[in-house]
C-alpha cells in the first residue's frame, strides 16, 4: 500500500488541477469577507473579527469550496488512469483496483488536510490584510485545529461522490457540481434528524463547529446521530470500494460500435 | 507440466453479438518468438488483452506458465512484461519519474532498474522532457523499457514497432531478437506488418476475424511455400505445347503471348531452356521464384494482402 501511496502522491506533480483547490480556498475567506462588506448596515456584524472570518470559512469550505475541490481533484485521479491510459499498467503489475483506489482517497485526504492547513493561513493573512482584530495564539490553535478537523470531515463525507463519479468516464466535473449542490443544502437543516446526521453537517459538528450560533440551528444538534451520519459516509464508501472492478463497459461500447462499422462496410 | 509458456484453449471473447475473438488455441514455446499476425481488426490485441487479464474471456481458458491465468494472477503477471496498444504514462511526468513509479509498485527499490530500461531504449536518464513532450516514437520506446524493466521470463508485445523510424525499428528488431537469443525470454509479438513477424518470429499464428487460421513455425511455413519457373520467350503458347509434349510438364501456364510460369519445382530448367531454343523459340529470361509470405497469407486468409 505504500508503493502505492508513494506513486500517487509523485502523480500529481505538476498537475493543475490542484490550482482548483489552492484557488478555491483562497477565495473562501475573500469572498466571506466580501459578503461582511456588502451587506446593508443593519445586518452587518459590528463585532466581525479574525473568529467570525474563522467561522466564516469552516462553514464555506464545507458548504461549497470543498466538496467541489475535493471531488474534481479526487474524480479527476480515478478518471485519469483512464484517460492516460494507464490502467493497463498498473492492473498488469498486478496491482488490486479497490487498493488503488483506496489509494488515491488516502491522498485526497492527505491534501484536504494541507487544503485546511493552506485555508488557516490565507485565512490569517485575509484577515490580517483587512485589519480584523482578535489573532491570538489560542484563537490560532483552535479555530486553525477546527478548519482542519472540517476539512478532514468533508473530505470523508466526499469519498462516496469521489468514487462514484471518478469511476464514471469523464463524470468527475458533474459528480464535482452535484458534491456542491448536496454540501449547500446544510443551510436548511436546521433543526431534526438531518441537522446532525446529514453528513456535511455531521462533518461541521463533530469538527466542533457552533452550528446554532452560526446557522440559526433551532435546536441543539446530536453528536451521536453526526457519528452515525459519518459512519453511514464511511460505510458507503466501503461498499462502494469493496463492488469497484476496473470497468470494460466503455470498451465494450467502443468495441461494438466499432464492429457494426466493420460489418457495414463490408 | 505442459511444454507450452501460453496456451489458450478455445478462447473466445464477444462483444454484443460480434465475436472478436472465437474458439482460439495458440501455443507458445519457452525461449521462442511467437508472432501473431493478422489485419487491423483480426482480434490481436484482444487476445493479449485476455492473456494479461485485462479483458475477461466469454469462454475458453489462457494457461500461462502451466497454470491457469484467472486465479493465479498475483504470481503469474509479475513473469510477465507487456506493452498493449499505445503506451500509456502520466503526461505530467518525465520518462524516469513515470518508469519510477511503476518501479516502486513492483517492488524494485534500486534506481538502476530504471536507468538500465532506459538505457536499452536509449532514452536518457533522469531527463527533463514531459512524457507529454515526447515523439510517438519515444513514447512507444518507454513503453518498451516498462515491459523490460523488471526483467520478465514472458514479453507480450502488441504493435511495438508502432510509431518507430527505420533506425527504431532495426533496433527494437535486434532487441526483441537479443532477449529471446541470449536472455531465454519467450516473446508473444503481435503485428499487422508481415516483414517484421518474418524478420522476427521463429512461429507464426495467423489470425483473422477472430479465428487463427494457422499455426506453425517460420520454417515450416516457408517450406509450405509455392516454387514455380517463370520464362519469357518469344512465343508463350508455342513453348507450353513443347514443354508438355517434350518433356510431360502438364501444368505450365501462359500468362500472356511472351510469359509462361511453371508451377513444378522438379523441372529441370536446363533441359527445358535448351529444348525451346532448339525448337526456335527465343529465350531471354527463366528464373526461379518462391511465393511470398504475402502471398500464402492471401490465401490463407482468402483476400487481401497486408502491409
Amino acid at each position: 500500500m505504500w508503493s502505492i501511496l508513494k506513486g500517487e502522491w509523485r502523480k500529481l506533480r505538476r498537475c493543475q488541477i490542484l490550482l482548483v483547490g489552492i484557488v478555491a480556498l483562497a477565495l473562501c475567506p475573500v469572498v466571506q469577507y466580501g459578503t461582511q462588506l456588502i451587506v446593508s448596515p443593519e445586518v452587518r456584524n459590528p463585532n466581525y473579527d479574525l473568529v467570525s472570518l474563522f467561522a466564516n470559512v469552516i462553514w464555506g469550505n464545507t458548504q461549497i469550496f470543498l466538496p467541489i475541490s475535493l471531488v474534481m481533484i479526487g474524480g479527476w485521479m480515478i478518471d485519469r488512469e483512464h484517460t492516460d491510459d494507464a490502467m493497463k499498467n498498473l492492473l498488469t503489475v498486478p496491482v488490486s483496483y479497490p487498493k488503488l483506489l483506496g489509494g488515491k482517497l488516502i491522498i485526497t485526504l492527505l491534501l484536504s488536510l494541507l487544503f485546511g492547513l493552506y485555508s488557516v493561513a490565507v485565512t490569517v493573512l485575509t484577515g490580517t490584510l483587512a485589519g480584523l482584530e482578535g489573532l491570538s495564539a489560542a484563537v490560532l490553535l483552535g479555530q486553525g485545529a477546527q478548519v482542519v478537523a472540517a476539512a478532514l470531515n468533508t473530505c470523508l463525507v466526499c469519498m462516496p461522490m469521489i468514487l462514484i463519479f471518478g469511476q464514471m468516464r469523464g463524470a468527475y466535473l458533474g459528480g464535482s457540481l452535484l458534491t456542491f449542490f448536496l454540501g449547500y443544502c446544510i443551510l436548511f437543516f436546521k433543526s431534526g434528524f438531518l441537522l446532525s446526521a446529514y453528513p456535511f453537517s455531521a462533518a461541521l459538528i463533530l469538527a466542533g463547529f457552533d452550528m446554532q450560533a452560526y446557522n440559526g440551528a433551532t435546536q441543539a444538534p446530536s453528536v451521536l446521530l453526526a457519528l452515525a451520519g459519518m459512519a453511514a459516509a464511511a460505510a458507503l464508501t466501503l461498499a462502494i470500494l469493496m463492488r469497484s472492478r476496473p470497468g470494460s463497459k466503455a470498451e465494450n461500447r467502443r468495441k461494438i460500435k466499432k464492429g457494426r462499422g466493420q460489418r457495414r462496410r463490408a | 507440466m505442459s511444454d507450452y509458456v501460453i496456451e489458450t484453449r478455445g478462447l473466445t471473447k464477444r462483444f454484443g453479438a460480434q465475436n472478436s475473438v472465437s474458439d482460439l488455441s495458440i501455443h507458445v514455446r519457452k525461449g521462442r518468438i511467437y508472432g501473431l499476425l493478422g489485419r487491423n481488426g483480426a482480434g490481436k490485441t484482444t487476445t493479449m488483452r485476455m492473456l494479461l487479464g485485462l479483458t475477461a474471456p466469454s469462454s475458453g481458458e489462457v494457461r500461462i506458465f502451466g497454470r491457469p491465468l484467472r486465479g493465479n494472477e498475483k504470481r503469474i503477471l509479475p513473469r510477465i512484461g507487456s506493452l498493449i496498444e499505445s503506451p500509456g504514462f502520466y503526461p505530467n511526468l518525465t520518462g524516469t519519474e513515470n518508469l519510477r513509479i511503476f518501479a516502486e509498485l513492483r517492488g524494485l527499490k534500486d534506481p538502476e532498474y530504471v536507468k538500465t530500461a532506459l538505457e536499452v531504449v536509449n532514452l536518457p536518464y533522469r531527463d527533463k522532457k514531459l512524457f507529454s513532450q515526447y515523439s510517438l516514437g519515444m513514447k512507444q520506446r518507454l513503453a518498451i523499457a516498462l515491459a523490460v524493466m523488471h526483467n520478465p521470463e514472458l514479453l507480450i508485445l502488441d504493435e511495438p514497432i508502432n510509431g518507430l523510424d527505420p533506425i527504431g525499428i532495426a533496433e527494437v528488431r535486434d532487441f526483441i531478437r537479443a532477449l529471446c537469443d541470449t536472455s531465454g525470454k519467450t516473446i508473444l509479438i503481435s503485428s499487422h506488418i508481415l516483414s517484421e513477424i518474418s524478420l522476427l518470429a521463429d512461429d507464426i499464428g495467423i489470425i483473422d476475424h477472430g479465428v487463427l487460421l494457422e499455426e506453425e513455425s517460420l520454417a515450416e511455413l516457408e517450406a509450405k511455400n509455392g516454387k514455380y519457373y517463370r520464362f519469357i520467350v518469344s512465343s508463350a503458347p508455342q513453348a507450353a505445347d513443347l514443354l508438355r509434349d517434350k518433356l510431360g510438364i502438364r501444368n505450365a501456364q501462359v500468362n500472356h503471348t511472351h510469359e509462361l510460369t511453371v508451377r513444378d519445382a522438379r523441372l529441370d530448367a536446363g533441359a527445358a531452356v535448351r529444348l525451346l531454343v532448339e525448337a526456335g523459340v527465343a529465350v531471354s529470361d527463366a528464373h526461379l521464384y518462391e511465393d511470398t509470405l504475402e502471398d500464402y497469407f492471401k490465401e490463407v486468409t482468402g483476400g487481401e494482402g497486408i502491409a
